[in-house]
């Protein structure tokens, strides 16, 4: 283990590697600024851009193009109160209250230094949990694996934000896209329609492309916003420094509301399909919680800045941990960074850490550095980058669109990628628009082979006996908790909906 | 949004069955007992059938409309659709590149933007760095049409 931190962080010394980061950390900071364009929007547009690199600089540009874009959604959140991405609802908050007081630099700056801490406390934990995680992992057989992904299902559609059935019906959509092209077992071609091209099954890069990016493009179309920001309001960084050291009284409070939320953006980060927007707001209603002035919060408090942005980075690191030890994406970025490590031949799970040791340190130990990349270029970058919410959605509509065409074919110069995305695309926008959530499609369309091979692997071991799933402890267990996840989900929802009955 | 909740669930009720009878066409089992290519679509299809038998019946059951309504005729976003078709049907033809600066044109006027410069700079620039990062940098071989 330490052989491969030690190679990987000499790896960084490359020049490719340095300007993977440095490129992604930008790139990713100047999309996340944009209102609309999330972490998973941003991965999934500039996936083709990384066809033609090594695979070292393709994951280190992705990674940082992950954390910048998620410290990025925070600039439109503070100085125009449109949150850039899902994960800086809670930062508006008290970001955009700070930003009427007339203290928008000191705002940026806290949140970009907060989201850092975050990103470096959640790599400290991938480091040191992930390979456990995995060694553990390595004891798992088919019957555990199956209710490991299973249990990696549920767990996503009980945290869908909308209705809970139609996660169900995303996620079945998921499965049932996963069961296109040659069965594990006979190797028969399955729902293939004599089409030739999807015989093998249908690719996962297109399929994200399109649900992901293209659908985002439709809805810029929808969209004709501009917003006008006064940028002479932020100072230079050196003054801005001041004034924020200045302005926040209690230090030592910071430094634990930075470190809580932390910790608690890295647990739920963990959890497949919690996601930053979660994380976020329960970060921000603890900090309000252990708060002596909760009554400030919402007015313009600098924790009510740091809690949210500290946990929505702490995030990334957290939902790396089970999509390297396990193989179970812990969000739809995350599913983003496994197609991209899938596309290069390293399949994420147990076997990674023994099989790519090399790869995977790289991008734990990536990430790290590239929160200190982050904090560079987020500091130098950001008041230029304010002007960015200003660019008419309907034109970076007209340009993703170009970008998607071009990027389907490049994956493998196959025009049936570009056709594929282009359909699933369409299928997104109207996804979006009937309110089913995305991601447990995709995760789903990532587990279900997983799901299935294990499943009937299971099986022929045991005879064709559905026992040998109960009588697994590891397995049992992981059964008992998608049972618990979902009825909590359908307790909550139940409550949810007999409340906006009331109202 | 009661009335999309329906047509979608009466969608999946049609094409989950006709999947699910689709599965009678796989080859069975090597073994006895041992479950065959049809056995896992199956249950998906299954609860896929059940989900939308829930959501069908409990729109169905409701005696209004919620408030959350949705817009789905965005007549941008169908004109974009529609040119992105043609773009599938035209690169064969004048190339792939020539087919994307021509839809990206389109687009740019479909969203409404008239002025010579944004028409005239836009598409220049932003092919000049696509072309220059897929085409020269990766040496992706994008197809050629019959005439150009």
């Amino acid at each position: 283990m330490i052989d491969y931190i030690i190679e990987a962080f000499l790896s960084l010394f490359y020049i490719k590697n340095i300007t993977a980061l440095t490129v992604g950390s930008i790139v990713g900071v100047i999309l996340g600024a944009i209102p609309g364009i999330g972490s998973s929007t941003s991965l999934a547009v500039l996936l083709p851009f990384t066809f033609g690199m090594d695979i070292q600089p393709s994951v280190l540009f992705l990674i940082s193009i992950y954390g910048g874009a998620e410290y990025g959604g925070s600039i439109s959140a503070i100085a125009i109160n449109t949150p850039g991405t899902g994960g800086a609802i809670a930062t508006a908050l008290d970001g955009y209250p700070l930003t009427e007081k007339g203290f928008m630099g000191p705002a940026l700056l806290v949140s970009l230094v907060t989201s850092v801490i975050g990103g470096i406390i959640s790599t400290i934990f991938l480091i040191t949990l992930a390979p456990t995680l995995a060694n553990f992992g390595l004891r798992f057989g088919p019957a555990e694996m199956f209710s490991l992904g299973l249990f990696g299902l549920t767990i996503i559609v009980s945290l869908s934000q909308t209705n809970l059935l139609k996660g169900f019906i995303s996620a079945g959509l998921g499965l049932l896209l996963a069961t296109i092209g040659i069965d594990p077992i006979v190797g028969t071609s399955r729902f293939s329609f004599g089409i030739v091209t999807i015989t093998a099954g249908i690719n996962l890069i297109p399929i994200m492309i399109g649900l992901f990016a293209l659908s985002e493009a439709f809805r810029m179309l929808e969209s004709k916003k501009g917003i006008y920001i006064d940028t002479q309001v932020v100072k230079g960084l050196f003054d801005t420094i001041k004034d924020t050291i200045k302005l926040i009284d209690n230090k030592r409070v910071m430094a634990i509301c930075t470190l809580r939320a932390s910790l608690i953006g890295t647990i739920i980060g963990i959890v497949p399909g919690a996601g930053a927007n979660v994380a976020a707001f329960v970060a921000y209603n603890e900090e309000k919680r252990a708060s002596k002035h909760p009554e400030k919060f919402g007015t313009g408090v600098f924790e009510g800045v740091a809690a949210p942005e500290a946990a929505n980075n702490a995030v990334v690191g957290g939902a790396l941990v089970p999509t390297l030890a396990l193989g179970i994406p812990g969000s739809g970025s995350a599913a983003l960074l496994l197609g991209a490590l899938m596309m290069n031949d390293v399949i994420p799970g147990p076997l990674m850490f023994e099989q790519n040791g090399d790869i995977t340190y790289l991008i734990m130990i990536g990430f790290l550095v590239s929160n200190f990349y982050l904090l560079v270029f987020g500091g130098l970058l950001t008041k230029l980058l304010l002007p960015l919410s200003k660019i008419r959605k309907d034109i970076l509509g007209c340009c993703l669109i170009v970008i998607t065409l071009v990027g389907s074919y490049a994956y493998r110069n196959s025009e049936t990628d570009a056709l594929t995305m282009f359909i699933f695309g369409v299928l997104g926008w109207t996804m979006r628009k009937l309110k089913i959530p995305i991601p447990p499609l995709i995760l789903a369309f990532i587990l279900g082979d997983l799901i299935e091979r294990n499943l009937l692997s299971a099986l022929l071991i045991s005879g064709g006996s559905f026992l040998t799933f109960f009588t697994k402890p590891i397995s049992l267990i992981l059964i008992l908790l998608s049972f618990i996840s979902l009825i909590t989900a359908l307790m909550r929802e139940r409550k949810h909906s007999k409340n906006k009955l009331q109202i | 949004m009661r009335v999309a909740n329906i047509i979608l669930s009466s969608l999946f009720l049609i094409i989950c069955p006709y999947l699910y009878f689709l599965t009678y066409s796989f080859p069975p089992s090597l073994r006895a007992r041992i479950p065959g290519p049809a056995y896992w679509p199956r249950i998906v299809l299954f609860m896929m059938v059940i989900f939308s038998l829930i959501i069908f019946i409990s729109n169905v059951r409701k005696r209004q409309d919620t408030k959350d309504t949705i817009e789905f005729y965005s007549p941008v976003v169908i004109k974009a659709i529609i040119t992105i078709v043609a773009f599938f049907i035209m690169f064969p033809f004048i190339g792939y590149i020539n087919s994307l600066i021509f839809i990206f044109f389109i687009l740019l006027l479909i969203a409404g933007f008239r002025t010579a410069k944004i028409l005239a700079i836009l598409p220049i620039v932003f092919f000049t760095i696509i072309y220059s990062f897929f085409k020269l940098l990766l040496k992706v071989p994008f197809p050629t049409g019959n005439y150009f």
